[in-house]
């Protein structure tokens, strides 16, 4: 089918559903820790483009859904399909188009900086040139250009967290999960990193994090998910689940019931 | 005491865990260590008691209540002096123990108490059947059990005051230089070679065949716990007993305020160490690699910046070079003492070098399968492991880069050994083939084992790397593992080699393990990934 051959109906049709097309798909997903059901029956979508929060107490289920997407956690029902492919059945394929960012950004200690972006790079068989581009830019952007050199152990729990982001970003991935990015950040870094979560999804990629900071959550995203003893309790636009109030009273009323 | 007991329970909670893995049976998975556990317990107690029985007859019984002391003694001073650097001085709870109104000798009790219920172990190891054995040829009464359980649990003391120190010296020592690890690793080995040397210093008999016997006897006198445990056992005397107790009562305090006093300052020379390199930003490197060859590069790094692993897996090499070295130098007159010494020696000097080749096999077994790299590998990725596993490789290539990247760390060594033993020896073509092929096949198969147990048996929550290293389900099975195969090997080499001579014997030998590690690849291979799969930390 060439481009001359499509109606302009058909064109737009074809537009929506390349843009609005679900990169990660959530169907039906439980995970068990023992009796106790750490997800239960968890489903929505996260489309090509957005910024999505996932928010939720402590122990609600944020992390072990983020690591169910990633492929870290098996889980016992449903389906995660990231850009159409199911993580069970095809994980290589599904890692390779994202990044995750772990909360607690427990690295190789004994390796350098450096060395360790060059490894994730590896894995993800990142050309020279564009790991060389990338790594510089970021770097640079989140003021550890000098540090790269340094073993990951001298570094503390800020500059971790900055090397896990460049390592993730340096790959150029199309979908980036994070769970808790900005903990640990410095301001600077913070605003950084907003901007480039603004820049990933303004070039056609995908964002799916986690937070306990509303009001960022609440200014970044287009769509959210409140999670709640494994269960999604709220899922959709920003604007339609806020209405006039804040995501954080929206957040503690949801909470309260 | 109440916060020391506090402390205790906290810090005891996660170091004595040996079964931390999530299980959906956890119970079946104890099955294995607790069997090869007792196994191993059960062929201690079976030698103790036949060399009691032989012992007896000459009256000397005794002799195997200080034989099995010393025994423990010099193995925990040896184990304890490198391990004592990771559990002093580099567990994780320091800053926020530091932070709590807690005096440091209560921190360093409970990190001396937790050290000293690990090596409790070799107490029941090897003192335990020893004694046991002993009640069974003498006629014990209550004062023997009394002194017995004293022993037991006085016994690693004053040694484990020895390892600390020796440890304290060492962390103290290594925490001056830049490349701290290399320093820690190379006094450590020092350490562990000049202990063996000083016991084997005491050897002084005539080779009248009882060495052992001799050696004991000379020990005996100079160490005191040794020399009390005998004297207790034969006539009991109270004051003697209150005596060794206070003594080591003694010892373990001043231990305690030694180390107060020195540990916190090496831990800061520590973390001084830690600091930043200022000229670290010259030009970074960007090559591209392949996942295996970055994958590789990644283990070789963790291997050589863990010096707790890099002392536990090079003992078999270091000895194995040593076996070469002294073997090339000195064959002739090991050759010619042994048939002078031993009366119808059936081999003459000629005959001895024409056996050089099972010899060489031998000792390659010996390095190969002592040393099982790779039960640690996943458990060494702790909380990073949830990293790898969200990156685009396969679990089977991440486990083969991991076999891959421990027999780059043993072949080098190995046959490079064998290397120099065919060309000193001028081995035949064939031999030579025959013990290159175990050379390779051998480490094969133990590092499939390792990477198959790890993956049973991993624990990624660990305080430090002496935890994982030392003290896991993991290493427990593959040691015990490696200890039967290295056993049966031995018998099965030399039934062979008797049986159907040199060649034949080797190469069944050969075929036996290329079979198994042909097997164990395809183990690996085909079910190793949905295994790691199941794995998070």
């Amino acid at each position: 089918m060439t481009l001359e051959s499509l109606s302009v109906g058909r064109f737009l049709f074809f537009v929506f559903i390349v843009y609005n097309r679900s990169m990660i798909k959530i169907k039906g997903v439980s995970k068990y820790y023992g009796a106790k059901k750490a997800l239960d029956n968890v489903s929505f979508e996260v489309k090509k483009g957005e910024i999505f929060a996932f928010i939720g107490h402590n122990g609600a289920g944020k992390t072990t859904l983020i690591k169910s997407i990633c492929g870290i956690m098996d889980f016992e029902e449903g389906e995660i399909l990231i850009d159409g492919k199911s993580i069970k059945d095809e994980p290589l394929a599904c890692k390779k188009e994202m990044a995750y960012i772990p909360d607690d950004p427990e690295l190789y200690e004994d390796m350098k900086a450096i060395s360790f972006i060059n490894f994730v790079c590896d894995m993800y068989d990142v050309p020279t040139e564009v790991r060389e581009k990338n790594i510089e830019r970021f770097a640079e952007m989140f003021g550890m250009e000098k540090e790269l050199g340094n073993t990951i152990r001298s570094f503390s729990h800020g500059m971790k967290q900055k090397i896990a982001i460049i390592a993730a970003l340096s790959h150029e991935p199309k979908v980036l999960i994070m769970d808790e990015p900005f903990v640990g950040l410095d301001p600077k870094a913070i605003f950084d990193m907003k901007e480039v979560m603004k820049k990933i999804v303004k070039d056609g990629g995908t964002i799916f994090f986690s937070t306990h900071i509303l009001d960022m959550a609440e200014k970044l995203c287009d769509r959210v998910a409140i999670v709640k003893k494994g269960q999604i309790i709220k899922v959709g636009d920003m604007k339609k689940i806020k209405g006039d109030k804040s995501l954080e009273k929206v957040f503690l009323e949801l909470e309260a019931k | 005491m109440s916060k020391l007991s506090s402390l205790l329970k906290a810090t005891m909670s996660g170091g004595l865990r040996l079964f931390n893995y999530q299980a959906k049976s956890e119970s079946s998975r104890r099955i294995m260590p607790l069997a090869l556990g007792a196994l191993m317990g059960m062929m201690i107690l079976l030698s103790a008691g036949t060399l009691t029985t032989e012992l007896a007859m000459d009256g000397m019984q005794s002799v195997i209540l200080s034989l099995y002391a010393i025994v423990t003694s010099v193995i925990i001073v040896m184990e304890g002096s490198y391990k004592a650097s990771d559990l002093l001085f580099k567990p994780r709870d320091n800053d926020m123990l530091l932070a709590m109104p807690i005096k440091r000798s209560t921190i360093v009790s409970a990190r001396m108490i937790k050290f000293y219920v690990f090596e409790m172990v070799y107490c029941l190891i090897f003192l335990l059947p020893a004694i046991i054995a002993y009640a069974m040829n003498a006629e014990a009464g209550a004062t023997f059990w009394l002194v017995a359980i004293t022993m037991l649990v006085l016994i690693p003391v004053i040694p484990i005051a020895v390892a600390c120190m020796i440890g304290l010296m060492i962390s103290a020592l290594s925490g001056r230089f830049k490349h701290r690890t290399f320093w820690q690793v190379a006094l450590s080995l020092v350490t562990m070679f000049a202990t063996v040397g000083a016991v084997l210093a005491f050897n002084t008999s005539d080779s009248d065949g009882q060495s052992f016997v001799a050696m004991s006897n000379t020990m005996t006198k100079y160490y005191y716990p040794a020399t009390t445990f005998v004297n207790l056992a034969e006539h009991f005397d109270i004051w003697e007993y209150l005596i060794f107790v206070v003594i080591n009562l003694a010892v373990a305090a001043l231990m305690v305020f030694l180390i107060s006093r020195f540990c916190f300052q090496i831990i800061t020379r520590l973390g001084v160490a830690n600091r930043l390199d200022e000229n670290a930003n010259a030009r970074y490197d960007f090559k591209r690699r392949s996942q295996a060859r970055a994958m590789i590069r990644k283990e070789m790094t963790r291997y050589f910046n863990t010096p707790v692993l890099l002392v536990n897996t090079a003992i078999g090499l270091v000895f194995f070079v040593i076996a070469v070295g002294l073997l090339c130098f000195k064959f002739d007159d090991f050759a010619s003492s042994m048939a002078n010494s031993i009366e119808n020696f059936p081999l003459t000097i000629e005959q001895m070098r024409s056996y050089l080749p099972g010899v060489t096999f031998a000792m390659v077994s010996f390095a190969s399968l002592l040393t099982c790299i790779t039960a640690t590998m996943i458990s060494l990725e702790g909380k990073a492991f949830n990293v790898l596993k969200a990156l685009p490789i396969s679990g089977k290539k991440v486990l083969m880069t991991k076999v891959l990247t421990a027999m780059l760390l043993i072949l080098p060594v190995t046959l490079l050994g064998c290397f120099v033993m065919f060309f000193r020896f001028q081995f035949g073509v064939l031999d030579a083939i025959l013990v290159l092929v175990g050379t390779i096949a051998m480490p094969l198969v133990t590092e499939l084992i390792g990477i198959l147990i790890n993956l049973k048996y991993p624990r990624f929550d660990a305080d430090n790397d002496t935890v994982v290293v030392r003290q896991s389900a993991s290493v427990m099975v593959a040691t015990f593992l490696g200890l039967g195969m290295l056993l049966l090997t031995f018998s099965l080499t030399f039934a062979t080699i008797f049986m159907a001579g040199q060649t034949a014997g080797l190469a069944m030998m050969d075929a036996i393990y290329v079979i198994v590690a042909l097997f164990l690849y395809f183990v690996v291979a085909m079910r190793g990934d949905e295994k790691y799969m199941k794995l998070t930390a």
